[in-house]
């Protein structure tokens, strides 16, 4: 897309260029308020962008539907682009986000930030692989509960170095 | 989309909307009451999940008739959800200092396997459903789903497990199958929405399949109940009047609660 948009203020026209390698620039600029080193494109949640009718549209998937920071993203990415004219970050409902969604680059990030990559779902809870603990790496770990302090994340624990840690889930 | 068809998936959505928000809110209650901080967070986190789910079917029915439902507008007869749902199981302090201990933690874990083992049978009816919106949109609610039901299935097996936490699971388990009927009752016009693809399974066969998994669960646990009978069968109702927006005393106060900040001032923007 090489969108071209023009935006008035009173008497003024100032005609704004952007084209969509900026519009992803301002979007990796966008952090999950629940995991600021990680941001909206890292997390694999910005679907696409177009551009119709003098209106930007983010296709937002969630990474939850019940995460209580969806309102808060979508409220940044429509500020980050505010710059850029009318922008609707819309919701996307046709397709699940999941977890491989996470970029390359977002998984090292989680981990430098102390969290351990997403496994898979297991079919009973006893059954829920072994987690890295992000701290000294050790595979002596258990889970402690599947539930943390966000939808996205569960909570283990390491018998190594006798360190809590959390745990991105897989969906 | 026959007119028949269109108007109950109106009721079905609404239904399938209203469960998880009226199950999702009295899931929250459970934030600082619950056994165990492990706990609290569980049902805090399931009960986030349902109510985004909620959130998600509200959508699709906006989608669906182009009207947009604001969840604390409405009065408590026009809510669908079934009534197992409205029954409070957390503690309740008052403000005036009286405490009410209500159904307790036991229940809350039932009901909500009881209703996850349900729910899963009834998204996996409409992943196919004729109508794209919703078969596209509840591939992302089942998937979030498995784990409601990993924690709930371990904490029956535990509580099956010991003879004290047993005796309370079985209570708790007979005062749900009084009203599991009320999940399976089925929305006006259902037969177009089976007959046209839109559901792929109507509410006898959920109810059979629902037996089926959940009477043999419990076996292997060497629990055995009610499960399944006809609603005539069981002691009272079975819960019935649900999906008619006919609902008991407690869901008044769950309405009451969950709509008071909204009504001080209905034109606020949060």
């Amino acid at each position: 897309m090489r969108g071209r948009l023009e935006r008035q203020s009173g008497t003024m026209k100032a005609a704004c260029q952007i084209d969509d390698q900026q519009v992803w620039e301002r979007l990796r600029a966008v952090a999950d308020p629940e995991l600021p080193a990680l941001s909206v494109v890292d997390l694999g949640m910005i679907r696409g962008i177009t551009l119709a009718e003098g209106v930007l549209t983010v296709e937002l998937m969630p990474t939850f539907l019940g995460c209580p920071a969806l309102d808060l993203i979508r409220a940044a990415i429509e500020q980050a682009l505010a710059p850029c004219g009318t922008v609707r970050a819309a919701i996307v409902r046709d397709e699940a986000w999941t977890s491989d969604r996470i970029s390359a680059e977002g998984r090292e990030k989680l981990s430098a930030a102390g969290f351990a990559p997403p496994s898979p779902v297991p079919l009973a809870l006893m059954d829920w692989p072994a987690s890295p603990c992000p701290c000294c790496g050790s595979l002596n770990t258990r889970l402690d509960s599947a539930f943390g302090p966000t939808p996205c994340r569960a909570i283990h624990y390491c018998r190594a170095c006798r360190q809590p840690f959390e745990q991105f889930k897989a969906v | 989309m026959s007119p028949e068809a269109l108007a109950a998936l109106e009721r079905y959505l609404l239904a399938m909307a209203d469960d998880e928000l009226v199950i999702g809110y009295r899931d929250t209650e459970w934030t600082g009451a619950a056994p165990m901080l492990e706990e609290d967070l569980a049902f805090s986190s399931i009960g986030l999940d349902e109510v985004g789910h909620a959130r998600l079917f509200y959508a699709l029915l906006h989608e669906l008739t182009g009207e947009n439902i604001d969840y604390r507008a409405r009065r408590p007869d026009e809510y669908l959800h079934a009534r197992l749902l409205e029954l409070a199981a957390a503690p309740r302090y008052e403000p005036a200092g009286e405490h009410r201990s209500n159904r307790g933690w036991a229940f809350a874990i039932a009901r909500q396997y009881l209703y996850d083992q349900f729910d899963a049978l009834r998204l996996e009816s409409v992943a196919a459903s004729t109508w794209q919106p919703l078969a596209q949109a509840v591939d992302k609610v089942r998937r979030e789903e498995k784990y409601h039901l990993l924690h709930t299935r371990t904490w029956i097996a535990r509580l099956a497990d010991q003879a004290a936490t047993r005796e309370r699971l079985n209570a708790a388990l007979a005062e749900c199958c009084a009203y599991v009927s009320g999940l399976f009752e089925p929305v006006a016009g259902e037969p177009a929405l089976v007959a046209e693809g839109v559901v792929g399974a109507g509410s006898d066969s959920l109810q059979a399949a629902w037996s089926n998994v959940v009477g043999g669960e419990l076996k292997r646990h060497g629990i055995t109940l009610p499960l399944g009978l006809p609603a005539g069968q069981i002691d009272g109702d079975g819960g019935l009047g649900g999906r008619r927006g006919e609902h008991g005393a407690e869901w008044l106060q769950q309405w009451d609660d969950m709509t008071s900040v909204y009504r001080l001032d209905p034109a606020a923007i949060w």
